[in-house]
């Protein structure tokens, strides 16, 4: 307290700011993962489309996909 | 000068009230004694923050920068403070006691000091470069190149061929055993597309003034030709940062033309 009466009104501001605890921002490394099939291993393959698998026929996504920024309506498998 | 905010509070509140030596005894002359001493405050802090709000701006780590946030925070605060305890004082204080025929010199006069004082508290961080968007773009994007390098298909381990930027989770197929690669960009590259559009407007800062100088010159109807030159400029710089995108920022582009042609809107 002593050392901060020598201060300035913003100079305890600022020492207030950036002494201050923050939460730690999360950073993702940039990653690749790939799904395989828990039933026979093998990895979903482009042609086969996104939400069966290509091999076995088990099925990994519940949901039909529509058109957005990357995926299509046309990555569904058949 | 130090701790201004401490126990000068009090000796401010006492000129006004009469307590302290005071020049003029009429009502005007105290209340211009005391914002007299308000602009002193103002002024002690507008000059300490000038020269250490880049400062701040730039020691701070942060990515959203919550330090300086803060502490830019914590100033206008104390502006806003200064302009509450004037306007305060001008209710309670003055109005009650002045005269009418004082009141004519003192409204213009409290108005013009007011006026002048929230223009100083948003003008107070104008010159501060908060980010260095360029700067956070190019470090981004040279991370995320140098980190696409180096990716193999976890399949069959051949290489994988990431060409563009992605913002957001892919599938990348592997070209040799057609396997779904699964991309994900990172925090740091998905970020990229909350400073798109700052970022863009940055580079089309020269296009952006033509723009305003035919504005003030010749109107706003007769300067449409310059608007859409910026326009498209910034579109092209939006679709260069962020690929993929196209669309939705042509939408941008319609939306910003109609609110151009809407003489309704005040910008």
């Amino acid at each position: 307290m002593q050392e901060d009466k020598t201060l300035s009104l913003v100079e305890r501001l600022k020492k207030q700011a950036l002494e201050q605890k923050r939460e730690p921002t999360l950073v993702e490394p940039t990653k690749t993962t790939i799904l395989q099939c828990p039933d026979c291993g093998a990895a979903r393959a482009k042609q086969d489309g996104l939400t069966h698998c290509a091999y076995c026929g088990k099925r990994f996504l519940e949901v039909s996909l529509t058109d957005g920024i990357n995926i299509t309506s046309q990555d569904n498998s058949l | 000068m130090f701790s201004i905010f401490g126990t000068n509070k009090k000796e401010n509140s006492n000129s006004n009230d009469g307590g302290a030596p005071i020049d003029s005894s009429s009502v005007f002359g105290r209340f211009q004694i005391f914002l007299k001493k308000l602009d002193e405050r103002a002024f002690d802090i507008a000059r300490e923050v000038e020269e250490s709000a880049q400062l701040i701006a730039d020691a701070d780590t942060d990515p959203h920068k919550r330090s300086f946030l803060q502490f830019k925070g914590a100033i206008i605060a104390q502006f806003t403070q200064i302009i509450q305890k004037a306007s305060s004082t001008y209710q309670t204080n003055v109005i009650p006691a002045a005269r009418q025929m004082e009141m004519i010199e003192i409204a213009p006069f409290y108005a013009d000091w007011n006026a002048k004082m929230v223009e100083k508290m948003n003008n107070l961080f104008h010159g501060v470069l908060e980010r260095d968007l360029e700067k956070e773009y190019s470090l981004t994007m040279t991370e995320y190149n140098q980190a696409v390098g180096d990716f193999h298909c976890q399949q069959c381990g051949a290489k994988l061929d990431i060409d563009r930027f992605y913002f957001q989770s892919t599938y990348i197929t592997c070209q040799y055993c057609q396997s779904q690669n699964t991309f994900d960009p990172g925090s740091k590259a998905r970020l990229i597309q909350h400073i798109v559009q700052p970022l863009a407007r940055a580079r089309c800062k020269g296009q952006y003034q033509l723009y305003q100088e035919k504005k003030t010159q010749s109107g706003k109807k007769k300067s449409r030709a310059e608007f859409e030159v910026y326009l498209n400029a910034l579109i092209t710089e939006m679709d260069l940062i962020l690929p993929g995108m196209a669309d939705q920022h042509q939408n941008y582009r319609t939306r910003m033309l109609k609110d151009f042609e809407n003489e309704i809107l005040p910008w």
